[in-house]
């Protein structure tokens, strides 16, 4: 039928006008208009206001909605951070000035402006979140209805402070970027080191559940965890006056300590760092426990350690992803919750350390974005002093993937830091340093070597578009220069239609 | 928008106004003691339009006296008199950096820099090692790639009890190579002597 309709539509002149005109060969077809809605509703004595109710929906309540949804993808950053919050720290590292000293307290005024707590509640302004942050680290009591609000306040701010420092990260600033982790463990512990030089010494042992600086006998000289736990001057108990020492001493020993064994830069495939090459940091390390003493030594590891935890296999799966080892690690547990800060699942997340790898150089620029370290075993922790110092402790490995090529032939001095996010000194500091060198690549001759393709066979065609060497072609008589001026303008003659081709070719795409 | 401004006309002076808090003007007021040591020092020149900044042409006075003042110090520091070479210094210092503005500034760092140095270690063998850290945290600022800037101030930090951060100073004085065989020699002993008492900090050390 429909071969029919198009035959009548070629032949039939009334029966083509109607094609041509409405694009049916049957002339024009009725319009209707009409509500997709059932019958009931429309027939029904409330269709009036169904109708308006149909309107208002599309009109009024979808056009509010996509409107919302668009202004809160529009108003965040892609580190989660509010664009207003974003512009004002913004402006502060755009105007960084190095001869200002950048404290915690400033940092925490910066925090204090930021959009999110207008968000959260309308009547904090910048003056009471400040104040709020700086009684959660001074450890003041306030009023029971501003405590609550303080609680809320605070388990915003270290969320800030990650984006913030996503942002001097950017801007290669390693102080303020330090001093972001450090504000961002004052919040977690809630201790500020600036308040006076005594909380700043012992801030490792005030961090500890039920320890403050009243009880504390601040004559003694143990400022370290390991202090305390391994050649403690005075009794525990008698140091920290408080009555469960036990299960806070317990505590202590489960906060991770990092014992490096090797740190250098590597590119995967390669024994040594060649320039303009994709490398990474890899360090290895030990994670002891603050009470466990020293660190086994290398040469007391295992041999089968030292193949497997020291070493990358040289597997296809290790070149094809060579922070496979990091990724295999379980993530890292957390087995004391720090007691001051109320979002533990906040705390759970960003349990690990902050990796930092720094120019020597010109005083000390990020040389790269920092990274995450959630993905260690903590095992070691467990082991007893004995068989920590025996090969039973598991070797851990870190991976920093430098996401620039690495730079011509020569030595450069790197700092690799780590701060941890919640504890206050569990902290790397090691200095290293980049060799790159460029080896010549040896070539071996072996018998059955496969000779370079002459020059006018096709072979020869295919390796010269390569680059590969080819066996030059020997002209059967000696070539005069006539000859050779010819050769050179026939090329040059070949060059140009070439070119005329190409153009050719554009040309024709372009119609 | 209208600025807080205030002039003295006997003191030829530019200042904040009184009614305007200092708190919310701090910029203002930075700019204003600028202007005005700009303004008082080309009074001083006693001509219309102050010489151009060439660089063979700045107050050679001040250099000489700078210089006598450093000596000076220096050589207070030989007979052992720290405290009297640090207040040299200070005033060498204070010489050095009230050069006109307008001169060139080429030799101005390098002044200050051995006035600064020198003070430093003034300090240091004073047993001041906060106002040795302020100093040669400046240093290290200022210049950053000279290992001695470094050492000094790890110096400054190990008596101050922070060792962490003066073992890392430590360690970057190392890594820009210093040629002096003594100052290597001295770094690495005060490296191992900060290691040592970071160890025993965290009751590491055997016994």
């Amino acid at each position: 039928m429909l071969i029919n309709k198009a035959h009548q539509a070629l032949t039939d002149d009334v029966v083509k006008e109607n094609f041509l005109k409405y694009g049916n060969p049957d002339g024009p077809s009725d319009v209707k208009h009409g509500i997709a809605l059932p019958k009931f509703l429309i027939d029904g004595p409330s269709s009036p206001f169904l109708v308006v109710i149909y309107i208002l929906m599309i009109a009024v309540i979808l056009p509010i909605f996509v409107n919302s949804w668009w202004d809160g993808v529009k108003s965040y950053t892609k580190l989660g951070l509010h664009v207003d919050t974003t512009t004002y720290f913004l402006e502060y590292l755009l105007n960084y000035n190095p001869a200002e000293l950048i404290t915690i307290e400033k940092i925490i005024g910066f925090l204090s402006h930021a959009k999110e707590f207008k968000l959260y509640k309308r009547s904090l302004t910048p003056e009471i979140v400040q104040k709020l942050l700086l009684s959660h680290i001074n450890r003041t009591q306030l009023s029971p209805s501003e405590e609550q609000l303080k609680l809320q306040v605070v388990a915003i701010a270290p969320k800030l402070i990650i984006g913030f420092l996503d942002l001097a990260a950017t801007f290669r600033n390693n102080e303020v970027c330090f001093q972001l982790v450090e504000t961002h463990r004052c919040l977690i512990q809630a201790l500020n080191p600036e308040a006076n030089a005594t909380v700043n010494k012992y801030k490792e042992i005030l961090q500890l559940p039920g320890a403050s600086l009243e009880k504390l006998d601040t004559t003694q000289p143990i400022y370290t965890l390991g202090k305390l736990l391994k050649k403690p001057t005075i009794d525990p108990s008698k140091f920290l006056n408080i009555e469960n020492t036990k299960e806070v001493l317990d505590v202590a020993a489960q906060i991770p300590l990092i014992e490096p064994l090797d740190c250098k830069f590597t590119v995967p495939g390669e024994s040594y760092v060649p320039p303009a090459s994709t490398s990474h940091v890899d360090l290895r390390f030990i994670v002891k426990s603050p009470a466990q003493k020293s660190k086994p030594d290398v040469s007391k590891l295992s041999k089968e350690v030292i193949e497997t935890q020291l070493k990358d296999p040289e597997t296809l799966d290790y070149l094809r992803n060579p922070l496979k080892v990091v990724e295999d690690q379980p993530k890292m547990p957390l087995y004391s919750v720090p007691p001051y800060f109320p979002d533990v699942d906040y705390v759970r997340q960003h349990s690990g350390w902050v990796a930092f790898l720094i120019l020597q150089k010109d005083g000390g620029k990020l040389a790269d974005v920092p990274n995450y370290i959630t993905r260690v075993d903590l095992s070691n922790l467990k082991l007893s002093p004995a068989e920590f110092l025996e090969s039973k402790a598991i070797v851990s490995a870190y991976k920093f993937p430098l996401s620039t090529p690495t730079p011509n032939v020569g030595t450069y001095h790197f700092r690799f830091v780590l701060r941890h996010l919640l504890y206050f000194g569990s902290d790397l500091d090691i200095p290293f340093v980049m060799n790159i060198e460029n080896k010549p690549v040896e070539t071996k001759r072996d018998l059955y070597e496969i000779e370079d393709p002459d020059e006018d066979s096709i072979a020869g065609a295919f390796a010269q578009m390569r680059g590969e060497s080819v066996k030059k072609f020997e002209h059967e008589y000696e070539s005069s220069d006539d000859e050779d001026a010819d050769d050179d303008e026939e090329e040059e003659e070949s060059d140009w239609s070439d070119i005329d081709t190409d153009t050719e070719d554009e040309s024709d795409e372009k119609k | 928008m209208a600025l807080p401004l205030a002039y003295d006309s006997a003191l030829k002076k530019v200042s904040l106004d009184e009614r305007a808090s200092f708190s919310e003007n701090k910029a203002l007021s930075l700019e204003i003691s600028q202007l005005n040591t700009l303004a008082k020092e080309l009074l001083n020149t006693n001509s219309d339009v102050p010489p151009p900044p060439a660089p063979d042409f700045f107050t050679k006075n001040l250099s000489m006296m700078v210089k006598k003042m450093h000596e000076s110090g220096v050589n207070s520091m030989r007979t052992s008199k720290f405290p009297e070479a640090a207040k040299q210094f200070t005033v060498a210092l204070g010489l050095a950096t009230a050069r006109p503005k307008f001169e060139s500034f080429q030799m101005t760092i390098p002044e200050t820099l051995l006035c600064i140095l020198g003070r430093c270690d003034a300090n240091l063998k004073n047993e001041n090692y906060m106002d040795a850290y302020l100093d040669a945290e400046i240093l290290a600022t200022l210049g950053p790639n000279i290992p001695d800037n470094h050492f000094r101030k790890g110096m400054a930090l190990k008596h101050l009890g922070q060792l962490q951060a003066a073992k890392t100073s430590f360690e970057s004085a190392l890594c820009f190579s210093p040629t002096h065989p003594n100052l290597v020699r001295e770094i690495n002993k005060e490296l191992e002597d900060v290691k040592h008492l970071i160890a025993e900090e965290n009751g590491e050390d055997d016994d």
